[in-house]
This record gives C-alpha cells, structure tokens and sequence, in this order.
C-alpha cells in the first residue's frame, strides 16, 4: 500500500545550511504553566479594537446603563434626602411623633406632657418640642403659595433653620419673625429682608432665608414655636414632634427603649429609624420607588441585552478563529478567560465615559429644587455593577464558543 | 525508532442506523520521524476526517490512535488541547490567522499556550518569521500580507514550540505555483532536516514530488496504487 521511498526531491539549496540549522529539532517536549491570560488578554482586546462598530455599539449598551441607573439612583436619592433633611438638620437623636407616623410632614400632634416624660427619661439631654403644619402665604400679586411652617423653641432653635444665608437668625426671636426659603423667594412674591406678607391671616415678616430646604413638599418657613402656634390655629398642650437629644456617651437606642416604655402611644424613632422608616414609605407607599426603580432597572436591561448580543454576535463573526485558536490548543477556559478580558474592559471603557457623562449631567441639573445625590460610593458600585453585568452577559457567547469545534479548520 | 504517529484499524461513523455514513473504513499507518507522509484521494473520501483525529480534534468510532505513543482514544477530551499544544503543528488550507493581531503575535499564540514568556515567545516568533522570509513583515496584520505570506506566518505559526509532528490540509490550495513551493520546501525541510513528522493532504500533484509515501484513500480507505500515479 506505502513504499517507504528516500525523499523524492533532493535540497540543493545553497542557503539550506542556514535553515536547517534553525530548523527545529522534534521531539516531545514539557509544557510549563500556559501565559493563556495574557495570550487571550491580548487577542481579546485587539479584536474588540478592531471592530470598531461593534465596540462603540457595545459601549453604547454600557453607557446607557450606567447613566440611566445612576441619573434614577441620584433623583430618588435626593428625594430622599428632601425628606429626610428635618431629621438629619434638626439636631435630634430621637424623635418622638404620632402614633404610626411613617414619614415627617404636618399631620397629627401628640401631648406636650409628652416633653416632660422625656427630659425626666434616663440618658435624656434635652428634649424639646416643635410644630410643623401647612399654611398659605398671600402674595402681593394676588393668589399664594403654600409653605410648610415649622415652629421651634428659642433660642435653643432645636429643628432649625440651618444653611442660613442671609439676614440674622437670632430676629427670629421678634413677633411674627419668618425666615423662607431664600431659592423661593421669587415663588413666594419677591421677598427680601424685612418684606412683609400675610400667612393664613397672619402677618409676618422675612427676617432670615436658607438655602436648599425644599422639601418634597411646599418650602420650610421656619418660626418661633409661640408664632407657628398662632399661625396653624393649634390648640394649646399639643406639639407635632419632640425632639430628643441624649447625653454623650450614651446610646440613642437605649435611650429611645427607655422612652417607648413610657410611652405607649407616641411612636419614638432614633435619627436612623426616622430614614430608614421614610426611605420605606417613600418605595412601599409612593410610586417613586416603582418608577425610578424600574427606570434603573430598564437601563441595566438595556445595557445586558446590548452588550450580550453584541459579544454573541462577535462570536459568530469570529466562529471560524475561535476555531482555530482551539485547533492550536486553547481550551474552553481560555476561551473564556479571552471573553472575560472583553467584557471587562468594555465594562470600564463603558463605566469611565458613562460615569463622566453622570457626574456633568448631575451638575447640569442640579438645583435645589433637584438636588441629585451621587454619593461616593455610587462610583465603585457602579464599576462593579458593570463588570458584574458585562461579564454576566458574555455568558451566551460562552455558551457558543463552547459549541466552537476545532475540527471546522479543516473544512476549507 | 518508534512511529510518532500508529494509527491502527481506524473506522470513524457519522450518524446512526440507516443514516449512518462509514467516513473511515479499518485505516493503519505509521508516520516516523522525518518522514512526510502525503494523503490524497478525491474529495469526500476521508482524508479531512483522518486529518481530524490525528489532530486531537474529532474522536475515532473505532480503532486506535497512538501519538507519540500516547493512546487517543483513551485520552479524556479535556486533555486533547493540552496533547494540540504539545505534539501537533497546523497548516490549514486557508491560513486561518487571527485578522486583530500581527504577524508576530500570531506565531508567538502557541508559544504562549504552551508557557513561553511573552518576551521569549515574541523573540521566537520572529525568528519564525525569519525562516520563512518575512522578518519585514512581523508587525502587518494578516490583512496587510498577500496570500502566499499569510500561508507562510500559517507555516511558521505550526512550527512555533516545535511540535513534532505538522499536519498541513491542502497547504499549497490558495497559493500560486512559487508560492506553493516555498511552502513545500519549507514543510519538507522540517521533516528531513528537523526530524518533523510531517502529514500533508492534497489534491495538488504539482507537489506530489515532496512525498516519502502517499497514501490514497477512496472511500474512506486506503487503496494500493502506484505511486507515480
């Protein structure tokens, strides 16, 4: 069948010498740890870069994600930070409030007997009460504008205001003396200093502003807590909330354990409890959380169905190199290892320019009105997020790599 | 000296029942070292799949495979890649470069699978480079190289870590004649001076001259004939 022959064709090539004396010399030989990483690093990479169209249309899926989940986190965020800013500002460690009160805004009142429980409650520093209520300013122009009063004891001023930027604080202290929203004064009839209106039938006069206290609702309009008294028609002996602080050293919780054993009807909330509570109503009981949350979670879709298509159809694009790469001896994992190297990297390509585009649309749009939290730690969790999502999505093209048989080379 | 390559009673099955299609029939051969071994035979007798399994890259129905005196068919698939890296040089019909990267990073591929570090991998590649004539060229990326020179890095990337045996399907079907030869010179260089193993399939009888021994398939069988042919 075979004729094992000499070889039919001599070499007389003069330059033979050289070659043969690099040819190699065969023979098995032992294979140390593979630089595969590397190897499918590079290659990985350098295919990514060469199709261009894909890449930007890849970045594109990663970008969406990013922005879209980043501009609804920071919007909720800072929503959430309206309506927690009383609770941050004012200064309490423990708020005591109405029975099953989610979330601080004008409603109900509770006894001021209650304030007196308090300040005789072990660990208590001081307690101390305001008012907070609704109530219509009149405007020179006719119509009104509605603000949220609150009333605070002085000159302690436990509550507010805080972030004043102009006028004396300390005149708040004179009959009817009002300190607004210094970014509503347009809203409110062009008030400065000194102006005077009228608010639910009672005069008052700007003597102060603040900056950014706008909360969800109508602006802070902060008074004393005898003025607000008048001015919301409250009936005497009863506060909105009272407002705890407690002696250094001493644990909130303890202090507030304490006060729900004394009080069995208020509802006694640490600083904490008061946002995690309105962080609750605020996904549970609005459809904010809905919204922007699904909001989010459409751009995290868009961006895995983005860059999972992508990479799957880069695959199919390339099925006959992936073919020779497994021919020449890389296995499944390195073939892995290089699509994970490409969604890595399109993660933080994708993750820099989405979160710089972030960060200038935050800045476009930021007011006080809008205040947009983009806290720190956005920045990391977003990168991981993205990496998570980009590496989760190259999945399907792992699946059709696996299916990638080396045999298919020899198919011309 | 003992055969880099025994293949004995090898049959390979596609499909099942009625449907089945008998690829290979009872194939036996050996290739020594520093033989070149031609296979050719009209298309659809075989010769792509025998290419297959020689290659680690399709599993035998029957029969047995010994490669470098390890046994194929008692391999476990997940080591076949790792027995492609160590033992077997490729040389496609199509040069099958990876388009993204040059010249150079092509060849040093199986060089870096098989544990060379980077800087001597890229070193070794360009050496490659070197023999077959494109020193010039090591940085151009495949679509910046004429079909002879691609099939030339083909060349050289199979040669990369020194793979005992070189298996090369139709290695001369997209060259023209003097491209084709340079080729063959090359490949029967590494079987005569370097001790290769080297398997050839070919329709091309321009090149027939290179072969220690032919064998012809038909059918998926080996048939006697003579040589000259």
């Amino acid at each position: 069948m075979t004729k094992p022959d000499p070889p039919m064709r001599s070499d007389a090539d003069p330059d033979e010498a050289d070659r043969s004396q690099a040819a190699p010399v065969a023979g098995p030989v032992a294979l140390r740890p593979a630089y595969s990483w590397r190897a499918m690093a590079y290659v990985g990479i350098a295919m990514l870069l060469q199709d261009k169209l894909k890449f930007a249309g890849i970045l594109v899926g990663v970008i969406v994600a990013v922005v879209l989940s980043n501009q609804q986190t920071a919007t909720f965020l800072g929503l959430l930070g309206k309506n927690t800013m009383l609770a941050r500002h004012a200064g309490a460690d423990i708020w005591i409030a109405p029975p099953r009160t989610e979330i601080l805004q004008a409603g109900g009142t509770i006894p001021d007997s209650v304030l007196w429980t308090a300040r005789s409650t072990p660990g208590v520093a001081w307690a101390a009460p305001i008012l907070m209520g609704g109530g219509n300013l009149n405007l020179p122009t006719g119509g009104s504008q509605p603000v949220t009063i609150i009333g605070v004891e002085l000159p302690a001023g436990r509550g507010g205001p805080w972030n004043v930027v102009g006028g004396d604080v300390r005149r708040l202290s004179q009959p009817d003396a009002m300190v607004f929203e210094d970014s509503e004064r347009e809203h409110l009839g062009g008030l400065n200093l000194g102006s005077v209106r009228e608010l639910n039938g009672h005069r008052v006069q700007a003597v102060a502003f603040t900056s950014g206290l706008l909360p969800f609702g109508p602006s802070y309009a902060f008074t004393s807590f005898d003025t607000a008294r008048e001015i919301m028609h409250v009936e005497n002996h009863r506060v909105s909330y009272v407002l705890v602080g407690v002696r250094p050293g001493v644990e909130p919780e303890a202090v507030a354990d304490g006060l729900r054993q004394r009080l069995q009807s208020e509802r006694v909330m640490t600083r904490a409890q008061v946002e995690r509570s309105t962080f609750k109503y605020l996904v549970t009981r609005t459809p904010i959380g809905l919204t922007m949350g699904t909001s989010a979670l459409f751009g995290v879709l868009v961006g895995f169905i983005v860059v999972s298509l992508t990479l799957f159809s880069a695959v199919v694009d390339r099925t006959r190199e992936f073919g020779t790469l497994k021919a020449i001896g890389a296995t499944n994992r390195d073939l892995a290892r290089l699509l994970v190297t490409q969604a890595v990297t399109v993660a933080l390509v994708g993750w820099l320019i989405g979160q710089t585009l972030v960060i200038f649309i935050i800045q476009g749009i930021r007011s006080p009105r809008l205040p947009l939290g983009l806290p720190l730690w956005m920045v990391p969790l977003t990168l991981g997020a993205m990496v998570l999502l980009c590496v989760g999505a190259s999945t399907l093209a792992l699946l059709r790599v696996r299916k990638v048989e080396p045999g298919m080379v020899f198919r011309g | 000296m003992q055969p880099f390559l025994e293949v004995t009673n090898l049959t390979k099955t596609y499909g099942q029942g009625e449907l089945a299609v008998d690829a290979l029939r009872g194939v036996t051969f050996h290739v020594a070292p520093g033989e070149m071994l031609f296979m050719v035979g009209p298309s659809g007798s075989g010769k792509s799949t025998l290419l297959s399994i020689l290659g680690c890259v399709l599993s035998p129905t029957t029969g047995s495979v010994r490669l470098m005196g390890q046994e194929l068919s008692t391999t476990p698939e997940k080591e076949l890649p790792i027995l492609r890296r160590k033992y077997i040089g490729f040389v496609f019909q199509t040069h099958n470069l990876i388009e993204a990267i040059s010249a150079e990073a092509n060849v040093a591929l199986p060089l870096l699978f098989r544990g060379v570090a980077p800087r001597e991998a890229n070193a070794q590649a360009g050496a490659l480079l070197k023999s077959v004539g494109l020193q010039n060229k090591r940085h151009r990326r495949p679509r910046d190289l004429s079909g002879g020179e691609k099939q030339r890095v083909a060349v050289a990337r199979a040669l990369a870590g020194r793979p005992p045996i070189l298996l090369a399907d139709e290695p001369t079907a997209s060259l023209d004649a003097e491209n084709g030869r340079g080729v063959m010179d090359t490949l029967s260089d590494l079987a005569h001076r370097g001790g290769h193993a080297v398997v050839v399939v070919t329709h091309d009888n321009r090149i027939f001259e290179y072969a220690d021994r032919l064998l012809h398939i038909e059918d998926g069988a080996l048939v006697e004939r003579d040589d000259h042919e």
